[in-house]
């Protein structure tokens, strides 16, 4: 089909006819131009049926013409809900209706609608849900029956990343109101960011009809828009949606594949405002629309809406809207005007008058008719109104295949309300309004009740006046602007409802909810505007409310007996209009930290797993050989030598005079006496004495302390370090240092002969360098620390060197080791050494609650020392018995299944304990774990009774810890 | 790459050899002069480029006494914080707070000088004045060009335009999402940031800003080009 119906020039500023474009809708070939979007080029086509609503499969076309409505969407090739009125068509383009069975044009569900008396709001909540199951057997032909466009689950999305932005002034809408206020603030000196949703700056100016004549819109168009380029310091962003506005003056922008997170020291808010339907009687046929989606059709897309149209006018833009379609070419055969009385002051009154339009005042569209292809508009009944709601009991019907809507508008207030304004309604005026705005920001234009366009201008410049006060760079402007012309007198029709006995007035196209639906909600209990729309699904649709939301608060009010304004509208939130998740998840950053020794790992076949936002060895070898692969890591650390990688454990300076002070009341243990050159376990319990954190603190000079801590938990215990010595204010320096040093743990029996063919400055002779001794020295040539430490219960030191050291001092230590046996081992071969040696991990064998007696380890409580953190609660605790016990157990049944962690202890039916660590310990020869049982079952020789994986209930026999080499004599090996 | 020969390596010096780097020795570590032309690098420096120094010298220290100790040593330390001052020997000393210091190198000729201090505090012991090893705790990339700022805006939530973070200001911040300390130090007329961050996420770091950088098609370059700036 060709472009038969375009109107000729200057109608059709957004489209370029020298393009000539072919795309495919339903599988129908098409013609449009470049600039035209699926919808205005089915127009031109006269093809005005585009979608079916959502429960009811009703036929639904334009209605804004501005991406604000569901309407419009289509199923795009990657876009499952594509707004026809907003896609851009090109070559090759294939749409197609969604939510159809069959045809768009004969849908099989379309006869819906008849039994929608059966179909109330909640309707499946009620009648669906019993008896018990029978949802799920359902719910299938409703996702059938309802629904929007199909996901392409193939579909790989492109590259979309994220982009700061700062500015002094933010000018969001480049309508008049905000192309004004970008030239005010650049010419005051400010930096400007104006930027608008659509491709052309313009706003209204872009359709408007605002004289007799046609000709002022343009004029003020192209001189504003002259100025705004010529202005150095406004930059424009056209086709950038703000989608969300957060505290501080944050604005999310998504403009092509970007997220743009924009500052701004002010924000000016010139969003306009979105026009509303009038609800009667099958107001949401084809053929029905708002003025503003006939104006855009015209002007933008040069194409006639309709041949014969009647308006429907409840403000003085329907004869503006009426005067655009004469000179299009349309035949306007009334303007059926709500109020009362017209403005005859109003000069495009008058130029309608002149032109022999029929005006009828104090009537209303009653009822709208399908014409014979049941799909489109074919004509209106007029009733006079005798009420509030209320009509004549008869009418004029009128032929027609288009009504234009110009019955009020709701000001764009979902931004603002994001950063908490208040919307009110003006009785009066029957209008929303917009107050308590965020600090920093401004509104100008319609959005802050300015209607007539050289007001709005005006409004404009103070807006932007105040903003560069607030800047610096100029005078408080004084007060609002004032409305006072023709133009701005109310442009809301008070009631522009209408019940009808046979309902289908859509008050939420999205979700087909009409008068009933709304009214019956609040009947039904749910009498607050929140409730109701959570029962109804008013304002739930891919619109968000944008046109029910003041329906909805009318009928709601209405029906409560409240005031609209103490009524109110739904909370805004963000995103204001639909964002991919590509936007959102694109280019996001998920930090990687790699030891020194990282690629050594991978070069020996490590398979690497998270630790936080480290990487780190789990064990080396083959994924399908794991278990023998770390049993024989287990294996040759007790009968050889291993290596470990242990560089992400914390590290942290403790220096200066008092750094001893420090430590004894940071931590458990007390640490005035303790020895230069010797290492501590040091245990950390918050104020409620709860075990946050373990390490070791080497003192390696009388006023320098060098202190480990879990690799998780050391950014906590630096912070905590701070924030108690900010309080001390003891003469100390804190460094966090854990990147500064990397570290291994060498560990068994021949690790001493390792060492000794590296380091000769370092007496390691077991009397010189005992355990838990701290030396400072060099291994090949690498100024290391050596620590005596025991965590898998064997010979061992940790060794920590300058983190850009790390590899050479593997490489070394794996040179130095080969005689010996030595081999690398993981995490998971660690955990089992560890729990063999019966030590706890902080985190996995403690939670919120566990005390330093829970899990035995009263003896690193010092209980003379006058002060540590938690000390005042561990005292109290230890008035108390105990209410559980990390206990070690057994389980001999090699065939049972191995519990696992959070794997619970019964007593009969009842939970009494659960297993924090479970392994099979290649050197007991069985499982052994840990777990959290009453202290009555925490004595040897008890039995537990564990549900393990599966159901099956493992007996497991309670044994003193450690399971292995309990005299400590393996870490004592003199070899 | 003869890794063997460095005892300070630099694991991001596999991913520069992937990209052709060839390599100088300095300071017992193994640095890319350049990925195959150096002449093609040093034209990219106008547009945008960045450069790996993670190998130079640098180093730390806090402290109440470490203010005194610095200028005693005729070092020229800037009055606030978060500012920096060029020395007289080329290199730069940020100070991060106002008993906190940061001596950072990025020539090859002067490489040694932050380790000199290094080593002059630990012989002197300073009171209270602590040493923090910021060559092994921090990796240091330069981005140079003019959309260097461009690059850092969408990476780093901090407002470093040119017109508004001045010459030699410091930032302590997050560029994705690491820690990092942002300091503007413009090389001759180009303009050029020092980005230094947690060693350990340095790969991570190196990639998400060659990311960033591909949309005004900048580049990785070498010391070489970099240094025919400094």
């Amino acid at each position: 089909m060709s472009n038969h119906q375009r109107l000729p020039a200057p109608y059709g500023t957004a489209i370029d006819r020298q393009q000539e474009i072919s795309f495919e809708f339903d599988g129908q070939s098409y013609q449009g131009y470049e600039g035209d979007t699926v919808a205005s080029a089915l127009a031109a086509n006269g093809k005005t049926l585009l979608s079916r609503s959502f429960k009811y499969h009703r036929p639904r076309g334009v209605l804004t013409m501005a991406g604000q409505d569901a309407n419009t969407l289509v199923q795009a090739p990657e876009n499952g809900n594509a707004l026809a009125d907003c896609l851009p068509i090109h070559s090759g383009l294939s749409v197609y209706s969604q939510n159809t069975w069959g045809s768009l044009e004969k849908d099989r569900f379309r006869f819906l609608g008849l039994v929608s008396k059966f179909l109330p709001v909640g309707f499946y909540y009620k009648a669906f849900f019993k008896p018990r199951g029978m949802w799920e057997k359902w719910a299938p032909f409703f996702r059938h029956i309802t629904g929007l466009g199909r996901i392409d689950e193939s579909h790989q999305p492109e590259y979309h990343d994220k982009q700061y932005l700062f500015f002094d002034v933010v000018i969001v809408g480049a309508g008049p109101a905000g192309m004004q206020a970008a030239i005010q603030a650049a010419r005051g000196g400010a930096e400007v960011l104006l930027l608008d949703e659509n491709a052309q700056l313009g706003g209204s100016l872009n359709y408007a009809r605002l004289d007799p004549e046609g000709r002022k819109a343009k004029r003020l168009s192209d001189e504003i828009r002259g100025e705004v380029q010529s202005q150095s310091t406004i930059r424009v962003m056209r086709n950038a949606l703000c989608n969300g506005y957060f505290a501080d003056n944050w604005l999310a922008v998504v403009q092509g594949n970007r997220l743009y997170k924009v500052r701004a020291a002010q924000v000016l808010m010139c969003v306009g405002a979105m026009e509303q339907p009038a609800v009667f009687h099958n107001n949401d046929l084809p053929g029905v629309m708002l003025s503003s989606a006939a104006l855009r059709m015209m002007r933008q897309y040069a194409v006639a809406p309709g041949r014969d149209a009647i308006v429907l006018a409840g403000n003085n833009d329907g004869y503006a809207c009426a005067m655009e379609l004469l000179d299009a070419g349309v035949n306007v055969s009334a303007v059926v005007d709500l109020r009362e009385r017209a403005n005859l002051k109003y000069p495009l009154l008058k130029s309608v008058l002149d032109r022999n339009v029929r005006v009828i005042t104090g009537h209303t569209v009653y009822s709208a008719k399908p014409g014979k292809n049941r799909n489109h508009l074919g004509s209106v009944e007029v009733r006079q109104i005798t009420g509030k709601g209320q009509c004549a009991y008869s009418g004029e019907t009128i032929p027609c295949d288009l009504l234009c809507m110009a019955v009020g508008y709701v000001p764009t207030y979902q931004l603002l309300c994001q950063g908490g304004a208040q919307l009110s309604y003006d009785d009066e005026l029957a209008l929303f309004t917009l107050s308590n705005l965020p600090a920093n920001v401004q509104i100008a234009g319609s959005v802050n009740g300015v209607w007539s366009v050289d007001a709005v201008l005006m409004d404009a410049k103070r807006a932007a006046d105040t903003a560069l006060h607030a800047l610096g760079m100029g005078d408080l402007p004084s007060g609002h602007v004032a409305s006072d012309d023709a133009e701005s007198e109310a442009v809301n029709a008070s009631w522009p409802i209408f019940p009808h006995p046979l309902g289908k007035e859509f008050v939420d196209f999205d979700e087909d909810l009409q008068i009933a639906d709304i009214v019956n909600a609040t009947r039904d209990g749910f009498e607050h505007i929140q409730l109701v729309k959570r029962y109804s699904t008013c304002g739930m649709g891919p619109s968000q409310g944008r046109h029910s939301a003041l329906a909805a608060a009318r009928l709601v009010a209405e029906a409560t007996d409240k005031t609209v304004a103490e009524t109110g509208v739904t909370t805004a939130r963000p995103p204001f209009a639909r964002e991919t998740i590509a936007h959102n998840a694109g280019r996001s950053f998920y930090p990687a930290r790699r030891s020194n020794m990282h690629y050594r790992h991978i070069e020996q076949g490590a398979q690497m797993m998270h630790a936080g936002d480290w990487y780190r060895p789990a064990y080396y070898g083959a994924p399908e050989q794991r278990d023998v692969c770390i049993n024989a890591e287990v294996d040759n650390v007790r009968a050889n030598v291993g290596l470990v990688d242990v560089s992400t454990l914390g590290g942290m300076e403790v220096r200066g005079p008092d750094a001893a002070e420090f430590l004894n009341r940071f931590y458990t243990f007390g640490f005035l006496k303790q020895p230069v050159g010797r290492a501590r376990y040091a245990l950390l319990t918050n104020e409620a004495g709860v075990v946050i954190d373990d390490g070791v603190a080497c003192r390696l000079t009388e006023h320098h302390y060098y202190v480990t801590a879990t690799t998780g938990g050391v950014g906590r215990v630096y912070q905590q370090m701070l924030k108690w010595n900010a309080q001390w204010r003891l003469d100390v320096d804190i460094a966090n240092v854990t990147t500064a040093w990397c570290g291994v743990n060498l560990a068994g029996p021949a690790s001493r002969k390792v060492l000794n063919a590296l380091c000769d400055d370092v007496d390691l002779n077991a009397e010189n360098f005992p355990y838990m001794g701290v030396r400072e020295g060099t291994l090949a040539g690498i100024k290391c620390r050596l620590l005596r430490v025991g965590f898998v219960g064997e010979l061992g030191f940790e060794i920590h060197a300058p983190q850009q050291c790390g590899e050479a001092l593997w490489d070394a230590l794996m040179n130095a080791g080969a005689q010996f046996g030595i081999k690398p081992f993981g995490i998971e071969a660690q955990r089992i050494l560890r729990l063999e040696k019966g030590h706890i991990i902080i985190g996995q064998d403690t939670d919120a609650m566990s005390n330093p007696m829970e899990v035995q380890m009263a003896w690193a409580v010092s209980t003379t020392k006058p002060f540590f953190v938690g000390g005042r609660t561990i005292e109290e605790l230890n008035k108390a018995p105990l209410n559980r016990v990390l206990a070690g157990f057994v389980i001999e049944d090699n065939s049972a299944p191995v519990p696992k962690e959070s794997h619970l202890v019964l007593d009969g039916e009842q939970m009494i304990g659960r297993v924090t660590s479970c392994n099979y310990s290649p050197t007991l020869g069985k499982p052994i774990g840990l777990a959290y049982v009453p202290p009555a079952l925490a004595r040897a020789g008890k039995t537990l009774c564990i549900k393990s994986s599966g159901g099956v209930l493992v007996d497991a026999q309670v044994v003193e810890l450690p399971f292995y080499d309990p005299e400590s004599a393996r870490q004592e090996v003199n070899e | 790459m003869n890794t063997a020969k460095a005892t300070r390596r630099n694991p991001l010096n596999r991913l520069h050899q992937a990209n052709g780097a060839k390599f100088i020795h300095i300071n017992n570590a193994e640095i890319a002069a350049h990925y195959g032309n150096p002449a093609i690098e040093e034209q990219s420096l106008n547009s945008l480029a960045l450069c790996d120094l993670s190998a130079l010298s640098r180093w730390g220290c806090k402290g109440a006494g470490a203010p005194a100790w610095i200028e005693s040593l005729s070092l020229e330390l800037p009055l606030q914080a978060n500012k920096s001052v060029l020395q007289s020997n080329g290199g730069l000393l940020a100070r991060l707070s106002m008993e906190e210091c940061l001596l950072l190198d990025n020539t090859v000729s002067n490489s040694e000088w932050p380790n000199a201090i290094e080593g002059q505090c630990a012989d002197e012991y300073p009171e209270r004045v602590y040493s923090l090893p910021r060559a092994d705790s921090h990796c240091c990339f330069a981005l140079v060009g003019e959309h260097s700022s461009d690059t850092l805006a969408k990476v780093c939530g901090v407002d470093l335009r040119l017109a508004k973070f001045a010459n030699y200001d410091v930032a302590q911040t997050s560029v994705a999402r690491v820690n990092a300390i942002v300091i503007r130090a413009d090389q001759k007329d180009t303009p050029s940031f020092y980005i230094l961050s947690d060693l350990s996420s340095a790969e991570f770091l190196w990639t998400c800003l060659i990311d960033a950088m591909q949309e005004f098609d900048g580049c990785a370059v070498g010391l070489t080009a970099f240094q025919s700036i400094t």
